[in-house]
């Protein structure tokens, strides 16, 4: 099966090895920067990561998954 | 012509072939053209030579051109570098004449390049198109082209100099062929057996550990997700000056703690609770070696490392700085330190430098690398006799810069760090100052040192606090590699040599798996290194290659047999293409998908002769030039443009106004300019016409 981001071979969630990776470093980023500012939404979260300066390519393209609500 | 009974003197390049007869004949030398090719001859002491040179590898390794798809292939012979590729057509020419020279020739000298690589040259010319007398010829040694460096390496010539450096450079370019050629094989026949067109992917000995330092970097830059800290940092001031100095704690990684600091210093008062100074040396850098010189180019005037090593063999041509393809960072005194500066102090340029280090005794520094072939890279002293163009004039005076430098004191420096309480919270604050100059003053503007003065204050001063700062920063991915710290990498983790390393960067980015600088890898590329390290993970590892270096070194010392480390090498490779082939069609898919898509990449935009197809660059295999061709080119459409063939291609995002072909931003230097590939554009025919006007109006 192929990713659904990137056309690369993929495991089991539908995403290739490095959007799934991605995907797992975005959620543990969640839990860091909700400590570093107390609390934050997941929808402000992603709106901040997306256009964080740093941000990796992988990373943006499971963000805008994510919001179209397309999730894998 | 001579005769006979003359020595026949081996060169490496002509250039070096006319200094090495300019000084041995010292201005009676007479030259000949012998089917196009540079001879000549001369008397000394009474005894003939006659100087040719080789321009190059004149033989190279092949298989028994087998057919390009058959591999495993492990059985080689070298052959006269025509055969093994079509464009070195004129050795075919050269070794024809070394071949008739050596006939009527009674002693033989080698003078190429004294390195792995010039030893391969002079051993293969003596083995195969001299008849076999690389046993007796004596070899010349020099690591400059003056005339004094060669009239000595003349006088001291031995036989049998050097035979470690050949037997390695032989197996080094066998284990290469060796390598290249069984894993680009594979890898192409696996992608064309499962995809339609004709595609090559080639993957190299040093390429493999290469890319895979590039792809691992890209794909952490590519995954990463950016997370906050914050910075705490006041204004102060004291008896009217302002001065800023941060939080002790550095870094906080909650927002409430980085606030907190803040609102306990807002609008307190500070007192210096600790002062210190201390004073410490920075002695001077050692000489040059290949790698030194190529990252210190790169970083004053971004100069590619191939670039850099091109730049300065053209200096050492011209006499001017010694061989530049070395790991050495020592200079030993028999190198003759004053006559150098001596000769560096006739310029005004480095007159007084060279004159007030003349005035002392002279004792450079010295690095911790040795090369046991040449000295790190140096000035000869002599002054050019050509005016230097501005790529060559810079790299020089870097060369000149740092040699001066070696020779300077160290710098002494005072570092003045200051701590600030706050009501309990600790601030600080620190300067750099420079005390005494040392080697920093001959290394001119190539030195970067840090210079900031701390704010003048005692031990137990107070001082108001301004204002106090909480800003958010992100933590950020590492950096790419740019083609220094790329090469700094390899040296560091000992994969390939000071003279193929910049090349191995230029064949990763010719081949498509990387791009730009800083370096990114491509999709291709990250394909590639995914199929390597899961199917043949040896292949991409630093391991196998260092090892493999390492055995080489040894057969350079003559303590190994080439032919143990190429037997290792093709047991090694042998399993690995196995697995290589055992997942033929699984690699064939992915890499054929990465390789299609670099097609696509690479097309400029819709056709517009007929309107179905893509434009794309394509690169000829004959002439090797770029070009405009239409995909539907097997369907009969024969839409094709030339391209500028030097510089970056980006397509525009409108087609041209006039013609309708896709228009392309070039860019070479700083700046890209815009151009319609359509050859026959109105706009270009308005433009020639204008300008065939003006010219016959002057």
């Amino acid at each position: 099966m192929q990713c659904k981001l990137c056309k690369r071979e993929s495991e089991d969630d539908r995403l290739c090895r490095y959007h799934s990776d991605a995907k797992k470093a975005l959620r543990k980023g969640y839990v860091t920067w909700n400590d570093a500012l107390s609390s934050i939404s997941w929808k402000e979260y992603l709106n901040r990561v997306k256009t964080a300066q740093g941000t990796g390519q992988w990373v943006a393209e499971v963000i805008a998954m994510e919001e179209t609500g397309d999730s894998a | 012509m001579k005769a006979s009974g003359y020595t026949l003197i081996l060169c490496e390049k002509p250039d070096a072939a006319r200094k090495v007869a300019d000084a041995l004949a010292e201005g009676r030398a007479s030259t000949v053209k012998i089917n196009g090719v540079e001879v000549i001859e001369f008397d000394r002491g009474g005894v003939d030579y006659v100087v040719c040179s080789a321009a190059g590898h004149l033989y190279g390794v092949s298989d028994s051109f087998s057919g390009r798809d058959s591999f495993p292939v492990f059985d080689l012979e070298w052959y006269p570098a025509g055969l093994v590729d079509k464009k070195l057509g004129g050795a075919q020419r050269r070794i024809a004449l070394i071949g008739n020279l050596a006939k009527n020739a009674k002693h033989f000298i080698n003078a190429c390049d004294y390195d792995a690589e010039g030893e391969t040259i002079g051993e293969n010319v003596m083995r195969y198109a001299c008849g076999g007398v690389q046993g007796s010829a004596l070899r010349a040694r020099f690591s400059t082209l003056t005339s004094e460096d060669i009239i000595a390496s003349f006088d001291e010539a031995k036989a049998r100099v050097g035979q470690g450096l050949a037997d390695a450079g032989r197996t080094r370019h066998v284990l290469d062929f060796i390598w290249g050629i069984n894993l680009s094989r594979a890898l192409s026949t696996a992608v064309n057996s499962s995809s339609p067109g004709y595609k090559t992917i080639s993957m190299g000995r040093v390429q493999g550990p290469t890319l895979a330092f590039v792809v691992q970097r890209e794909t952490e830059i590519r995954g990463f997700v950016p997370t906050p800290y914050w910075i705490v940092s006041g204004l102060f001031e004291k008896g009217g000056m302002n001065f800023t100095a941060s939080s002790a704690i550095g870094r906080f990684s909650k927002r409430t703690d980085a606030e907190a600091v803040r609102n306990a210093c807002q609008g307190q008062e500070g007192v210096v609770s600790e002062l210190t100074k201390t004073v410490f040396k920075e002695p001077p850098p050692p000489p040059f070696n290949t790698g030194d010189l190529q990252r210190e180019a790169y970083s004053a005037f971004a100069y590619s490392p191939s670039k850099t090593l091109q730049l300065a063999e053209r200096l050492y041509l011209d006499a001017l700085i010694s061989y530049p393809r070395t790991s050495s960072q020592k200079l030993p005194p028999s190198i003759g330190y004053r006559r150098i500066l001596s000769g560096l102090a006739r310029t005004s340029e480095y007159e007084a430098h060279a004159k007030e280090l003349l005035s002392e005794p002279l004792s450079p520094r010295q690095g911790e690398k040795n090369d046991k072939a040449h000295p790190a890279i140096y000035p000869t002293g002599d002054l050019p006799r050509r005016s230097l163009p501005l790529y060559e004039k810079r790299v020089f005076d870097l060369i000149v810069r740092r040699f001066l430098a070696c020779f300077g004191s160290d710098a002494i420096r005072e570092r003045t760090d200051l701590k600030i309480d706050v009501n309990g919270n600790e601030f600080r604050v620190s300067g750099r100052s420079t005390l005494r100059l040392g080697w920093l003053k001959y290394y001119g503007k190539y030195e970067s040192r840090y210079e900031r003065g701390a704010p003048k204050l005692l031990k137990g001063d107070l001082v108001k606090v301004i204002r106090v700062d909480c800003e958010e920063k992100l933590e950020q991915p590492l950096p790419r590699y740019n083609l220094g710290s790329l090469l700094d990498r390899m040296e560091k983790e000992g994969i390939g040599t000071k003279a193929t390393r910049a090349e191995t960067i230029s064949t990763l980015g010719a081949r498509g798996y990387i791009t730009g600088d800083p370096i990114s890898a491509t999709e291709l590329g990250i394909s590639v290194f995914e199929v390597m390290e899961e199917y043949c993970p040896k292949i991409v590892s630093v391991e196998l290659t260092r090892e493999t270096e390492k055995e080489l070194d040894e057969v350079e010392d003559g303590k190994r047999d080439g032919a143990d480390v190429i037997a290792r090498a093709i047991s090694e490779l042998y399993g690995e293409i196995e697995h290589l082939k055992s997942g033929e069609n699984k690699v064939g898919g992915e890499l054929g998908q990465a390789a299609t898509a670099r097609i696509a990449q690479e097309s400029i935009g819709r056709c517009p002769v007929c309107k179905t197809g893509t434009l794309v660059v394509i690169r000829s295999r004959k002439t090797k030039k770029r070009f405009v061709g239409c995909s539907n080119y097997e369907n009969g459409c024969r839409a094709s443009a030339p391209l500028p063939q030097r510089g970056w291609i980006k397509p525009a995002a409108r087609p041209c106004s006039t013609c309708g072909w896709p228009v392309i931003y070039v860019r070479r230097g700083r700046y890209p300019w815009k151009l319609c590939v359509n050859i026959s554009c109105e706009t270009k025919v308005g433009r020639k016409n204008a300008v065939q006007t003006l010219q016959k109006r002057v």
